[in-house]
This record gives structure tokens, C-alpha cells and sequence, in this order.
């Protein structure tokens, strides 16, 4: 109830800003302008053009050739937005309070970073003992130094319907270094199994102050897109939120993160759960 | 008196074909425009589309100048993959999809140029103060709702963009931003829950 009173306000609040920031005043004028550009754009293809009584006129004819001839000579152009299409879908954002600089950098993962057979195995085992022990209302465990969390579905609909769906092991590394040294401590190390699409928040019931929300998708290609958010408090306070498409098992290197006091890097593994041991 | 007759049957003609291009569905449109290139078509079509396609690229971006330049290219890009638009959605739907994939080529652009992390890409992306004028809203308002807005993940962003800003539906986001319905839920509600942190005296 209180939630929703928060949302209702956040409406209220968004549709204010909207109705007073619709600039239209300036669409006439970009009219002209894109209306311009396509002629320009069009110049090598269209044969005719010319201005109308408003000064401008859009021309944009297709080629001899046809609407195949037309796709042809659009392909570079069309390749070049798809390669960009999928780049784009791995976006990195990452936010510190004291961050100065955040890239995403390939390096070598730790050994530890990847989800070895046996481990894997045993992960599944648990996943399932788990499920089986409390009626598959389980929707996530997370496990961290030798500590268990749990997630429990919020409705019966909830598990029922996410039986069928994939199960995936995830592994989030945080490693870090004082400035000027050379050697990366693990800072944080947490292992999710979950279904894909459930969202995961992990709180340790530790001092580490550390918190982890975590949500996986499967896509039909394979690649498992994955968005994080870790957090650790303490005497050396980090954050980092990060977006990303993963190849099954395969360690990546996520977020690069510089603070003055040091530096870190987030690793994430994620490996599809094949489910045959349940 | 015969010249006086063609030139009122060809202005008639001239008005007859404009109020059809006015009547016909954005697919009719695009189906005249790849069979015969008229000019009037695509005219229309960007006429119909294009103050909300700015609309979504400006809140996505919350930066006016950038907006009309990632505003020009989406058109470009729809004039020129046109032949990919196959009718299974409505143009709108796939025209937004375009304005989506275009925002989020500059804001990747963006952060490749500048290379300096996300609070100097905020920095190039300054709130709009020309929109943080008006009279109901007080300016500080609108530029913390702006700032807030910036402060999400441009998939959350985009989320709420579509969502609570443009009245798409969640099926209806889910098929422009290519998720699936559920994840789509959860983008909304998480992007809420921190719009609601980030505004939260604004609230209370």
C-alpha cells in the first residue's frame, strides 16, 4: 500500500515534469532540418529535386534498380548498425562515490573466477536438495564464505511457473588492490543459483556490510544476460552496477573500478545448470 | 476558361491525393513509399512520428541538442533500412526500437569519447535548463528529476521512459526494448524504487 502511495507520487511527480518539458517549439524547426538532411542524404539516389512553396522539399526516390538494389546499397550501412546493435547490448555502467575512473578491461580471470564440472555438480545437488526440502518454493540460494541464503518464491504461481525455466550458477568476484602494489586480494566472493528471470538480493548476514542484487536472462542464442549490483561498506566502501550479455562458463571481467584508496575489478561467471541430477 | 478548368481539376486532383496520404495507415504509407519513392509519404510519416520519437529521445538523453541530433539520425536510419520493416509490428513499435538502439549508440559513443566514467558522461549530458522553467514546476524540481533520471541505467531509464512517461505497456516496452514481459516488470519496478530513493524529498 505504501509502495504504491510512493509510486502514485513518483507518477504525479514524472507527469508534471513531462507536461512542462515537451519542447514544441523546436519541432518545426527540426522538421526543416531532418527534412534536409534526408534530401541530402538521398542526393546520389533521388534524380529530381527541388523546393517547394516552404522552401524545402524532401525527394526520396527509390533507385533504378528497385527496393533490392536499394537494401544492397544500404547493406554496409545496415551491417555496420547491426555489428553497433550488438555491441550496444553490452552496456557497463558502473558508479563508486570516490570513482575516478571505470572501464571494463579484459584480463586474465583468477582461476577461481571459473565454475569447474564438480563444482558445478554439487551446486546442482544443492540446488535441488534445496527444492526438494522445502517443496520448490526455493527461488535462489546464495552462498558466501560458508554461509547459505535463501530466496523463496512470493507466490506458488511464482514457483510453479519458474519451474520449467532455466537454472543458472552464477559466481561475482571483487578483487582488490592497494594503489602502486601489484597483487589483487579477494574482496568479495559470492556464488547465486537461481532461475533465469528471478531477481536475487543477497545480504549476507555477516559484518562485510556487502550486498548483492542480481538478475539473469537466458536469451534464445545461448548468451545469458546478466545485470548486477554490488555494493561492500565498511573501511573500504565500493559499488559498481554492471550490464551484460555472458557465454556460458566463461569468466568476464565486468567493471574496472579506480578509487583513491584502490583499485578494484568485478568478475562474473555464469554456467546453465542442465538440471539432469534433479 | 478551359485553362481555368484544368488548373481547378488538377488542384483538386493535388487535394484529393493529400487528404488519401492523410487518411492512410502508417503501413499504407510505407508500402507507397518503397513501391513509387513519393516523397509525401515519408513526409507524413515523419510529420505523425516524429514529436513523440523526440520525446523519448530527449528523456532518454535529457539534453536538448542532443535530442534534435540523435532525433535526425533516427529518421535517417528509418529512411534508409526501411526495406527491413516488415509489417509483424507497428511501425511505431519499430520506429521506436530504431530511436532506442540510436540512443544507446551515442551514449556508447559518448562514453568512448570521453572515456573519463560515468559522472563525466553526466557531465556532457547536462540537464536541459531551458526545460526547467516553467511556471507549475519550480526549476530545481525539474532539474532533480532530470538528474535522477540520468542516474539510472539507460535500460532502466528506458524502462521508465516507455513505461511511466510514454504510457507504453510492459508487453508493448518489452517488444521495443527485444525482452521479454517479465524482465520489463522488473526493470519499471527497480527504476522506480531508485527514482523513488534518488527524489524521495520530493515525495514525503
Amino acid at each position: 500500500m505504501n509502495a504504491d502511495h510512493e509510486d502514485e507520487k513518483l507518477d504525479a511527480l514524472l507527469s508534471d515534469w513531462l507536461s512542462e518539458s515537451a519542447p514544441s517549439a523546436r519541432i518545426s524547426e527540426l522538421h526543416n532540418r531532418i527534412v534536409t538532411s534526408l534530401l541530402q542524404a538521398h542526393q546520389a539516389d533521388s534524380p529530381q529535386m527541388g523546393a517547394n512553396e516552404n522552401g524545402v522539399q524532401l525527394v526520396v526516390r527509390p533507385s533504378l534498380d528497385g527496393p533490392s538494389a536499394r537494401s544492397k546499397h544500404w547493406l554496409s550501412s545496415l551491417a555496420v548498425g547491426t555489428v553497433a546493435a550488438s555491441l550496444l547490448a553490452i552496456t557497463l555502467l558502473v558508479s563508486g562515490s570516490n570513482s575516478q575512473h571505470v572501464s571494463p578491461a579484459a584480463e586474465v580471470p583468477p582461476d577461481y573466477a571459473w565454475l569447474h564440472g564438480e563444482q558445478l555438480k554439487n551446486k546442482e545437488i544443492l540446488l535441488c536438495e534445496m527444492e526438494s526440502l522445502f517443496d520448490h518454493k526455493v527461488a535462489w540460494l546464495a552462498e558466501t564464505d560458508a554461509r547459505m541464503n535463501f530466496g523463496f518464491a512470493a507466490h506458488e504461481s511464482d514457483s510453479t511457473s519458474a519451474a520449467a525455466s532455466d537454472r543458472l550458477a552464477v559466481r561475482i568476484l571483487v578483487q582488490r588492490r592497494q594503489p602502486g602494489t601489484s597483487t589483487w586480494q579477494l574482496a568479495l566472493s559470492i556464488d547465486v543459483m537461481s532461475r533465469s528471470e528471478e531477481l536475487v538480493h543477497v545480504v549476507p548476514q555477516d559484518d562485510s556490510g556487502s550486498e548483492l542484487t542480481l538478475w539473469t536472462y537466458r536469451l534464445p542464442d545461448g548468451t545469458i544476460a546478466v545485470d548486477s549490483s554490488v555494493q561492500i561498506a565498511g573501511s573500504f566502501p565500493f559499488s559498481a552496477e554492471t550490464s551484460g550479455l555472458h557465454q556460458n562458463d566463461k569468466p568476464m571481467q565486468v567493471a574496472t573500478v579506480h578509487q583513491k584508496d584502490a583499485d578494484y575489478r568485478v568478475f562474473q561467471t555464469v554456467a546453465v545448470l542442465n538440471g539432469k541430477v534433479i | 476558361m478551359r485553362a481555368e478548368s484544368g488548373l481547378i481539376h488538377h488542384s483538386t486532383s493535388v487535394l484529393t491525393a493529400c487528404e488519401a496520404i492523410l487518411s492512410d495507415s502508417d503501413q499504407q504509407l510505407i508500402d507507397q513509399f518503397r513501391e513509387s519513392g513519393r516523397q509525401e509519404c515519408m513526409d507524413e510519416l515523419l510529420h505523425r512520428h516524429l514529436a513523440s520519437v523526440r520525446a523519448i529521445v530527449f528523456q532518454m538523453l535529457l539534453n536538448n541538442d542532443a535530442a534534435d541530433d540523435v532525433t535526425q539520425d533516427v529518421f535517417l536510419r528509418v529512411v534508409k533500412g526501411i526495406d527491413r520493416f516488415e509489417g509483424r509490428s507497428e511501425f511505431s513499435t519499430w520506429l521506436f526500437q530504431v530511436a532506442m538502439n540510436t540512443v544507446r549508440s551515442y551514449l556508447q559513443k559518448q562514453q568512448r569519447l570521453c572515456d573519463h566514467g560515468r559522472e563525466e558522461l553526466h557531465e556532457y549530458l547536462t540537464v536541459s535548463q531551458d526545460t526547467a522553467d516553467g511556471p507549475v514546476l519550480q526549476a530545481e524540481l525539474a532539474t532533480n528529476i532530470q538528474t535522477a533520471l540520468l542516474q539510472l541505467t539507460p535500460q532502466l531509464r528506458a524502462a521508465i521512459v516507455l513505461v511511466c512517461l510514454q504510457g507504453k505497456t510492459a508487453t508493448e516496452a518489452s517488444e521495443i526494448e527485444n525482452c521479454s514481459t517479465n524482465t520489463m516488470y522488473w526493470r519499471v519496478h527497480e527504476g522506480r524504487r531508485k527514482l523513488e530513493q534518488l527524489l524521495s524529498e520530493h515525495l514525503s
